[in-house]
């Protein structure tokens, strides 16, 4: 898609949440995750005006799932990782890591 | 509807259909959505409020907002503001919140009663077609009859409660239920989950008995087994056969009198279609359902010439008091009864209280935002504009009564659980009550209504700053013109904890009246117990007597025991039967009511037990019991009724509709049988019935207190039948006092408010004049140095924190005069506008003012000119 901007923290760990469970995912799930991996929990607001925001950047795409009954009869829009946001991702990764490099000793007690 | 409110904000919010659904379903799905519901809610109403204000206020102002979409998240950082502002006086926010909780609380509780009392509607398909028909009186059933040709309803039914004991699923245990003629599940519109209605040939006198459950019953008797319809069960009225199962109603199915658990088919002759078992009993109510297009008061009218023509050949007393009260009412207005007028006026009391409370938080607001104008000045001049400056005060106003909201709900349950106990013999309708949607509505708009009635002065105080006055502004120099609104407030709240005190004072003698009444009976030193005798040995009318016989030889034998009696109805439990007569059997027209009067099945030393002396004639005896049936004794109001004098009564006949007659062997003094509030009516005494009464009340009088001697009562029941429950064992004492409950009650929720009232009302006079005294030390002190002496300053600065109260005292008498009439139904034996009362609570409200008013008065005298001149 063009852009070139680096990720924001908060973008590059719903991204990663993503990832790790796979395509097709709600936003309640990506909410679960990131909870469980850092302990942040999001209002639910912020993450969805983020994720929002990855879709229209095209990051992400999205589609609705089948309405179920113990969401009282709601779907919910699930979340896939795109070309572009893998491609980001692992921009932002790598300069992460080139950053990193050589002082990888101060993570370990972080 | 929860979830589609929740989408319908979410859309509003986003403009995005598809986020909407999507958070609406993680909210739904984690159980939230109620939740969120109530917080957005609070959230729109709150941002509404400062919005518009703002808006009003700060006229072009920077911090006029861009229309922004109402998105919840933006409030938080407001409020969190607000919160961190309140979190630096902990004291002042922890008095605020908790005195927002009390008034909130208390309305919400009793909020609740009213909405499932009065409110809630009835659980039937098209519950306001369904009416009560009263024509005056609790009707025989023969009337059922007469009223099913009426053109105003296109069913009519006869309901009659009854009391059944059921053995056989682990311990006996007593049933409320009843009876209903053809046409009662028609009337309600509700039909058995399981198996079937009653059927015409369920009410043939040859039928099998049958049975209908409640679905509670069904499930905790019977473990929900559906293979209970077509069994037999151990359901007995009174003897006979067991009956068969034919249904079970559905869940949640609420029977129109009481908490029925099972309903039986009355047994009609099908000669005359009228039913056979206790014909001439006036103990049946009708029950309609309104044919379509017909108006209550053509309905009223058409009922009301059929009362007319049945009343018309009785006795005057009964004839009046039949044609003013013959009416047909709605059920739901039926069943609320004249309770609406007592929860209309606990609704008004308590809302009283929320506005008392609400000035007192407006007063510790003023006082608050007093010390604060120095930082107020500061903000404005380093740029905060008025707007964003009003809007903090309306933001930390609605966090305080946000916070006092959740709190109060709180309250609320504690509230409503003390209600569960005590409000079941006084109100109708209160299964229902709960912290349901509606209540908790109620909650939140009453809690926005506080907010904005408390947050509003404070928040023009914010306006009326200047910031060039107020930086030159010194503690000491507070305008006078806010000292007067002050004082202001605290009149009003001292006139409105008038009126609530003297609701409470006339309920307090409401309830001293209550307890000085004269029943006609001695009510001490006597216990009571209910008996039920379900014994398949006694079959007869016979066989019980002689059961009751031996139970009171068996007491009377008791060390400390003075006499034994027996009856079908206790005094005072509001009990009772009415039975249609006539006198020396003078015939009636065809198609009047016959006279009816109550009716009591007495045994021997009934009025010796009761204290209650002859006027005229003789007690009944043991021969009366066991010998030929004959005789009746009759109370004054009957006597009245017909004869001329007690001496002209002895010898007359009375006939019952059963064709049974009797003669007048006795009269005896009116006595209050059925309530002490109430006057008494014509009652007959009568020592045998021609059907068995299994029920029966024991008195026994006692020469002390009659608690020690109830382990020896029972076992002197159990030695003559071991297999007789003992249902109720009370004192008689004990009778009396559950009697006044409802008044008992009332006392109790209209004492609370009003201390709560007063208590709030005095911390309104003492936090005014300590701030007006701290104030004003300066000037105290130029007054000493000029020679003024402290006793003096000691009874200016009473006088100054008085004169709000003298005001208040004023209005509140004055309001009261008014607003007691709302009470007028609940009291008895003193007038609403009693002198007596209104006097005393002035006295009261005077001298806890004086108190409250001491404290800082003292303060004041005690300053020292030197002192407080230096510090300046």
């Amino acid at each position: 898609m063009g852009n070139t901007k680096a990720l924001g923290e908060f973008e590059h760990l719903l991204l990663l949440a993503i990832v790790r469970q796979g395509n097709g995912i709600s936003g309640a799930e990506v909410s679960g995750e990131l909870a469980s991996k850092t302990g942040r929990h999001p209002a639910r607001g912020t993450m969805y005006v983020t994720l929002d925001r990855l879709e229209r950047k095209g990051y992400l795409s999205s589609e609705m799932g089948d309405p179920t009954a113990e969401r009282g009869g709601k779907a919910k829009r699930l979340y896939s990782l795109t070309a572009a946001g893998l491609e980001a991702l692992k921009r932002s990764g790598q300069a992460l890591q080139a950053m990193w490099q050589g002082y990888e000793s101060l993570l370990e007690d972080a | 509807m929860t979830s589609w409110l929740v989408e319908r904000i979410l859309l509003l919010g986003t403009g995005r259909r598809d986020l909407a659904e999507s958070i609406t379903g993680d909210l739904v799905a984690t159980g939230r959505s109620s939740a969120w519901l109530l917080l957005a809610a609070h959230g729109i109403a709150f941002r509404f409020l400062v919005d518009r204000t703002v808006r009003f206020v700060g006229r072009g102002s920077r911090t006029r907002s861009n229309r922004r979409p109402l998105f919840v998240n933006t409030l938080w950082l407001d409020l969190r503001y607000a919160i961190r502002g309140l979190r630096k006086s902990p004291g002042f926010a922890a008095v605020a919140i908790v005195t927002v909780a009390l008034g909130v609380g208390a309305n919400v509780a009793i909020y609740s009663l009213v909405h499932a009392i009065m409110l809630a509607p009835l659980p039937y398909p098209q519950q306001a077609d369904i009416v009560r028909i009263w024509p005056g009186e609790s009707v025989t059933m023969g009337w059922v009859q007469t009223f099913k040709d009426t053109k105003s309803f296109t069913v009519v039914a006869g309901v009659t409660g009854a009391r059944a004991t059921m053995t056989g699923q682990g311990e006996p245990m007593e049933l409320e239920g009843g009876a209903v003629t053809a046409g009662h599940f028609d009337v309600i519109g509700v039909r058995p989950a399981l198996g079937r209605p009653f059927q015409p040939d369920d009410h043939r006198p040859s039928a099998e008995p049958v049975v209908i459950l409640s679905h509670a019953l069904w499930q905790h008797a019977f473990g929900g087994d559906s293979a209970i319809v077509g069994t037999l069960v151990d359901i007995a009225e009174g003897g006979g056969q067991r009956p068969r199962v034919v249904g079970v109603m559905p869940t949640g199915h609420v029977s129109l009198n009481e908490d029925w658990e099972y309903w039986t088919p009355s047994i009609v002759n099908p000669e005359t279609d009228y039913p056979l078992s206790s014909e001439g009993c006036f103990c049946w109510q009708l029950i309609a359902r309104m044919a379509p297009g017909v108006s209550q008061q053509a309905a009223n009218a058409e009922v009301g010439v059929l009362a007319q023509r049945i009343w018309e050949h009785s006795p005057e007393d009964l004839r009046q008091e039949a044609l003013a009260t013959a009416v047909v009412q709605p059920m739901l207005d039926d069943l609320v009864g004249d309770a609406d007028t007592s929860l209309t006026m606990l609704l008004g009391a308590v809302s009283l209280v929320l506005l008392i409370a609400c000035l007192n938080v407006a007063n510790l607001l003023l006082a608050r935002g007093e010390g604060r104008r120095r930082e107020l000045a500061i903000r404005s001049a380093v740029g905060a504009g008025r707007a964003r400056l009003v809007a903090h005060s309306l933001f930390e106003s609605l966090s305080l009564g946000l916070a006092g909201g959740v709190l109060g709900v709180g309250l609320a349950v504690g509230l409503m659980r003390y209600f569960d106990g005590a409000i079941a013999d006084v109100l109708p309708r209160t299964q229902g009550v709960a912290l349901n949607a509606p209540v908790l509505i109620f909650a939140l708009g009453t809690t926005l209504l506080a907010s904005v009635v408390f947050g509003l002065a404070p928040a023009l105080g914010v306006l009326r700053t200047d910031p060039s006055t107020v930086l030159a502004y010194r503690p000491g120099m507070s305008g006078r013109g806010h000292q007067r609104v002050r004082a202001t407030l605290v009149a009003l709240e001292v006139a409105l904890a008038v009126i609530l005190a003297i609701g409470a004072g006339l309920m307090v003698r409401t309830m001293r009246s209550l307890g000085a009444v004269e029943p006609g009976f001695r009510t001490e030193d006597l216990l009571t117990l209910r008996l039920y005798q379900p014994g398949s040995d006694y079959q007869t009318p016979e066989a019980v007597d002689r059961y009751f016989r031996e139970i009171r030889e068996q007491l009377a034998g008791l060390p400390g025991v003075q006499s034994v009696a027996t009856t079908n109805s206790l005094p005072l439990t509001g009990q009772g039967w009415g039975w249609s007569y006539s006198v020396d059997a003078e015939p009636l027209p065809e198609g009047a009511a016959m006279p009816n009067a109550r009716f009591r099945l007495i045994s021997p030393d009934y009025f010796n037990t009761l204290d209650i002396p002859l006027i005229a004639g003789r007690d009944i005896t043991e021969a009366d019991v066991e010998g030929p049936d004959e005789v009746v004794v009759v109370n004054q109001s009957f006597m009245n009724r017909h004869f001329e004098s007690p001496a002209d009564a002895l010898g007359r006949s009375i006939s019952l509709n059963t064709g049974h007659s009797f003669m007048i062997v006795g009269v005896v003094p009116d006595n209050l049988h059925r309530s002490l509030a109430e006057p008494a009516r014509a009652e007959m005494y009568r020592p045998r019935l021609f059907f068995p009464v299994r029920r029966r009340y024991v008195i026994v009088a006692t020469a002390g207190d009659p608690e020690p001697l109830t382990p020896m009562v029972r076992q002197a029941v159990w030695d003559v039948d071991p297999n007789v429950p003992i249902l109720d064992l009370f004192t008689m004492a004990g009778v009396r006092r559950n009697s006044t409950r409802s008044s008992q009650f009332y006392l109790e929720v209209l004492g609370s408010f009003a201390v709560l009232a007063m208590v709030l009302g005095m911390i309104g006079v003492y936090g005014v004049l300590s701030f007006i005294v701290n104030q004003s030390r300066q000037g105290i002190g130029i007054r000493m140095a000029l020679g003024a002496d402290s006793k003096r300053v000691l009874r200016d600065t009473v006088a100054q924190g008085l004169r709000p109260v003298i005001l208040g005292l004023g209005f509140g008498t004055a309001g009261a005069v008014g607003a007691t009439r709302v009470l007028e139904s609940l009291l008895f034996g003193v007038a609403a506008t009693d002198l007596t009362t209104f006097l005393t609570v002035a006295g009261v409200i005077l001298t806890t003012a004086l108190f409250a008013t001491l404290i800082p008065a003292r303060r004041a005298a005690a300053v020292d000119p030197m002192r407080t001149l230096r510090t300046e």
